[in-house]
């Protein structure tokens, strides 16, 4: 069985912020929404990061975020990489609990909205 | 006397029982709201099941047909599956059909032109046949799936920008549970919050589902024609507070409500004795010109 490892989430993290980037309809459906996303890996330990959004535009830092987060998002670390490289829709693993969104209604819907934007599948 | 019952996660406030003749044929139609609770929803199904001619689904949807695609709501699957014999209806079936007339008819015979109009259509998932119709005519349309179901500060201005949108949008969305998505029970009654106000009022016409628009309608509405279907009298009033002008049912108007698309299949079931699996596009569309369909319009501006 493939042990997914922090640098794989670290990868695919940066491939989703590159992909992001690269769709521009996404800066005009995310203006007006700013917002700290914290991605931790329940079973890797330090396998932590933090997405920002900030006026349409998306940056990526290691480790977690130095205040509150609005959306925090937990999993195995093998589903965490496979939902951001767009192996996974996010919707089954949420819906099943293997994936946990802390944030409100509005934000998690936002956040799968950006999620389907971005990959085709 | 056949009897179609809908089942509605909607508000009990709503509900209405009235008897209509199809065809000449008396037929008893009632529904009944759950007020969001699902598993009343399903156990109110397998007490109806074996004892009506038709359940209908109210305020959740089976199947989403976009661009030729159909996706299988899971909320709405789990609640057909309750009933073993009696078939139980989401009106998918003839809101395809009965929106594209109405859209057709309105472009014809309407009070407000379509052709160039400025239309708001809240939500193509669940009607994405009205979608396209509206293009066909020419209607000037905004589609507000991602502002008005997600939240997204994002017209859609283009039906091929619709499809790609809203397929992916129907993938996921079919998924999950259906309060993230659509207004139930209490919030159906809610005082409406704006939301993207400036699309409402740049638009002559106003279309889509009642509960949705409803929802974040703001309260200058003044000279608009909207679009929809299951209207009781306190949202004509409520309609008319706002200035409405014109309001175009796309199901008939019974005792003075226009029940939803679910309610009208479970009728057709109950008229053809069959489910609408089994059903051809000819048999809507033989129903539909023997009962001589056309949408229902009203002028809010005249009393009554």
């Amino acid at each position: 069985m493939h042990v997914a490892t922090r640098d794989e989430l670290s990868a695919a993290l940066d491939d989703f912020v590159r992909r992001f980037r690269a769709e521009p309809r996404l800066k005009q459906m995310t203006r007006d929404w700013n917002r700290t996303i914290h991605v931790a890996a329940d079973d890797v330990a330090g396998a932590e990061f933090t997405l920002r959004l900030e006026d349409g535009e998306l940056s990526l830092q290691p480790g977690p975020p130095a205040g509150p987060a609005e959306l925090a998002v937990r999993a195995d670390l093998a589903t965490l990489a496979a939902i951001f490289r767009g192996e996974m829709s996010p919707t089954e693993p949420y819906m099943s609990g293997r994936l946990r969104i802390a944030a409100s209604e509005e934000d998690t819907m936002r956040l799968d909205v950006v999620t389907l934007m971005i990959w085709d599948a | 006397m056949k009897k179609v019952v809908s089942v509605s996660l909607g508000s009990s406030r709503r509900d209405k029982t009235a008897v209509a003749r199809f065809l000449d044929v008396p037929i008893e139609l009632a529904r009944v709201g759950c007020d969001g609770d699902v598993e009343k929803a399903r156990a109110l199904i397998r007490r109806l099941d074996g004892t009506v001619d038709a359940i209908g689904l109210g305020g959740v949807d089976v199947y989403l047909q976009v661009a030729g695609e159909r996706y299988v709501v899971e909320d709405g699957l789990r609640l057909v599956r309750e009933a073993k014999t009696t078939p139980v209806v989401d009106g998918s079936r003839v809101k395809e059909t009965v929106e594209r007339r109405a859209v057709e008819w309105l472009a014809e015979h309407g009070p407000v032109p379509l052709k160039g109009a400025k239309v708001l259509l809240v939500s193509s998932l669940d009607r994405f046949g009205m979608a396209e119709a509206l293009a066909e005519v020419g209607a000037d349309t905004v589609y507000g799936d991602m502002m008005f179901l997600a939240g997204v500060p994002y017209p859609i201005r283009s039906l091929a920008e619709l499809a790609e949108i809203a397929g992916k949008m129907a993938r996921e969305v079919s998924k999950l549970p259906i309060h993230m998505i659509y207004p139930v029970g209490q919030k159906q009654d809610a005082e409406p919050v704006e939301r993207f106000p400036e699309f409402y009022r740049e638009a002559d016409v106003v279309a889509g589902d009642w509960h949705l628009m409803r929802r974040y309608m703001p309260r200058d509405m003044r000279g608009k024609m909207i679009l929809t279907q299951t209207i009781t009298p306190d949202d004509r009033a409520f309609l008319r507070e706002r200035g409405v002008r014109w309001l175009v049912t796309t199901t008939p108007v019974v005792d003075g409500r226009s029940f939803a698309t679910n309610v009208i299949e479970g009728a057709f079931t109950a008229l053809l004795g069959r489910p609408p699996e089994a059903w051809s596009r000819e048999d809507v569309d033989d129903l539909l010109r023997k009962m001589d369909y056309q949408p229902a319009v009203q002028d809010l501006e005249r009393p009554g």
